[in-house]
């Protein structure tokens, strides 16, 4: 095991992340990790070092670890124990340790050279600055009764604790959906929100992709008012392509980066929830061939891929056919792709379907679990304002 | 106190992947960003594209955006996309500066990038705003590992 002990004494500052080598010892539901840290404290003229051992576990369990100090005096912490972030309680410490509290502390998995080590720190009171922001923490210098903690570094969350934030919306017109994208993107991209996913349906919409495909657009524009259907351009991939009710859309804002997925490898996943999905209704479904994106029973398309990433975060998404009305699909060559038809669950499966609202969840469960996250957040009173209004 | 590596079980616990990846070209020369383009410098002029560990992530180009010569680009900001596997993916300007030249070539044949990321699939050809800027890019040892590090996140 390898520890890094500082002297407070020299007063050029405490590191107090120790590195330790991994050492599990695994049970069932659980991975137990013995882990070392060294605690300094400032108001001794000496300054005295406390070592303690600690058993961790997964999980968000609830710990109470006692230590002693070195002179026999005891400090009895308790916190929450879970990988990632988790904000500490504090603890008045019993004899003459009121100064110090254990606020927070947080790990960072590391790879190098094919093994794996946990970093963790210990921060004190005073790291106001120390918080949790997409699963990423960041501590700067503080002069916390009088230390000086030089981390600086932005602690990377682990990824297993990457939460998902959802909006189920609704039938949403098209055009307030995109601005809604635009600003979350926006958001995700200097990280105030967190992996975001809008699961909705559009009243009836034909969309163009950045090529603007018009020639596989069959009807004239002005016919399309009259269908009840809009028209709108798009910057996502792929060519044009219908929305209407009994559709269920997923538009994932989610970092890429982040997640270390490239462009088709992305498209790939979406492909498999919606692959996924129509499974549990016994259709089988597959991806299409190169060139030919998009989820497909026989020759026939189910579920139409649309997806544009900037800065590595995305928008648009994926658009699954339950039960939408097929024949405003007579009114374009489906994503470019001529002789090919166009389906959906309802007509390929001999399984009775449940509530909509149950399969959009199914959709939104599978997307959260094939991306790996390990929770989910509904977000609460999510509504959308028109264009000058602020989108709540 | 053990001291081992975490076993495979752990591994999987965590959906991480320990497997060694293999490595994409990279050029000696030139420079790189984050956001995986090129930048090669000859003179004040500079080439940009986007480097093979890009194309091979991207999937089979069939559509690039390119910016009009003349537009301004800023370094970090972006001045065109690529389409392939239904994605639009926007392409970062490595560099500040104008554009002198545009790749006409990748109208007609979008999969330039793909085969030929480094040479005959190149994007643009800037005028250099600022040199200094090249300073904040990686080179190509540096790129690696920061390919490497990227790759092993899933």
């Amino acid at each position: 095991m390898n520890r890094e002990n500082r002297d407070l004494a020299g007063g050029d500052g405490v590191n107090s992340v120790d590195m330790l080598q991994l050492g599990p010892e695994l049970e069932d539901a659980e991975i137990r990790r013995e882990l070392a840290v060294d605690f300094h404290e400032k108001s001794t003229p000496s300054p005295a070092t406390m070592a303690v051992d600690i058993e961790a576990a997964v999980g968000g369990k609830r710990e109470e670890m006692e230590w002693e100090k070195s002179g026999g005096r005891k400090l009895l912490l308790r916190r929450w124990v879970a990988v990632g972030l988790r904000s500490g309680e504090r603890r008045e410490g019993e004899g003459a340790f009121g100064l110090l509290w254990i606020r927070a502390w947080a790990l960072r998995l590391d790879s190098g050279s094919g093994s794996w080590v946990l970093n963790m720190g210990f921060l004190f009171e005073g790291f106001e600055q120390w918080g949790c922001k997409n699963g990423v923490f960041t501590a700067t210098r503080s002069e916390a009764m009088g230390m000086e903690f030089p981390l600086g570094e932005e602690l990377e969350g682990m990824r297993l604790q990457r939460s998902l934030e959802v909006w189920k919306m609704g039938v949403v017109n098209y055009l307030d959906a995109l601005k809604l994208q635009e600003k979350l993107v926006s958001d995700r991209k200097s990280g105030k929100i967190l992996d975001t996913l809008l699961s909705l349906q559009h009243p009836p919409t034909f969309t163009l992709g950045k090529r603007r495909t018009y020639h596989n657009l069959l009807v004239p524009e002005a016919d399309l008012q009259t269908l009840g259907a809009e028209l709108h351009y798009t910057q996502r991939g792929g060519d044009i392509t219908f929305h209407g009710p009994h559709q269920a859309i997923l538009y994932p804002i989610i970092s890429l980066r982040d997640i270390g997925l490239g462009a088709r490898k992305y498209v790939e996943n979406l492909e498999l929830v919606m692959i996924e999905l129509a499974s549990l209704y016994s259709v089988q479904a597959c991806a299409g061939r190169t060139c030919e994106t998009g989820v497909w029973v026989g020759d026939r398309k189910i579920g139409a891929i649309g997806v544009r990433i900037s800065s590595s975060i995305t928008s648009h998404g994926l658009a699954f056919n339950i039960d939408p009305d097929l024949n405003y699909f007579k009114h374009i060559v489906p994503c470019g792709i001529a002789d090919k038809g166009v389906t959906s669950l309802r007509r390929e499966t001999n399984k009775l379907l449940p509530a909509e609202e149950v399969i959009q969840e199914q959709l939104i469960s599978g997307f959260a679990r094939l991306f790996g996250y390990s929770s989910i957040v509904y977000k609460e009173n999510v509504s959308i304002l028109s264009e000058n209004e602020e989108i709540k | 106190m053990a001291s081992r590596l975490w076993a495979s079980r752990g591994a999987s616990y965590l959906r991480v992947s320990v497997f060694h990846r293999g490595f994409s070209s990279v050029l000696k020369d030139l420079k790189y960003a984050d956001s995986h383009e090129w930048v090669k410098v000859d003179g004040n002029s500079a080439t940009v594209g986007i480097t093979d560990h890009a194309q091979d992530h991207l999937g089979d180009v069939v559509y690039v955006e390119l910016p009009e010569v003349g537009t301004t680009v800023t370094q970090g900001s972006s001045f065109g996309a690529v389409e392939s596997v239904k994605a639009t993916s926007d392409i970062n300007s490595p560099i500040s500066g104008k554009v002198i030249e545009v790749n006409e070539g990748l109208n007609s044949s979008p999969g330039l990038v793909n085969a030929s990321p480094y040479e005959n699939g190149w994007i643009i050809k800037v005028e250099m705003g600022n040199e200094g800027e090249l300073n904040t890019l990686m080179d190509s040892d540096q790129y690696s590992k920061f390919c490497e590090e990227e790759d092993a996140k899933h």
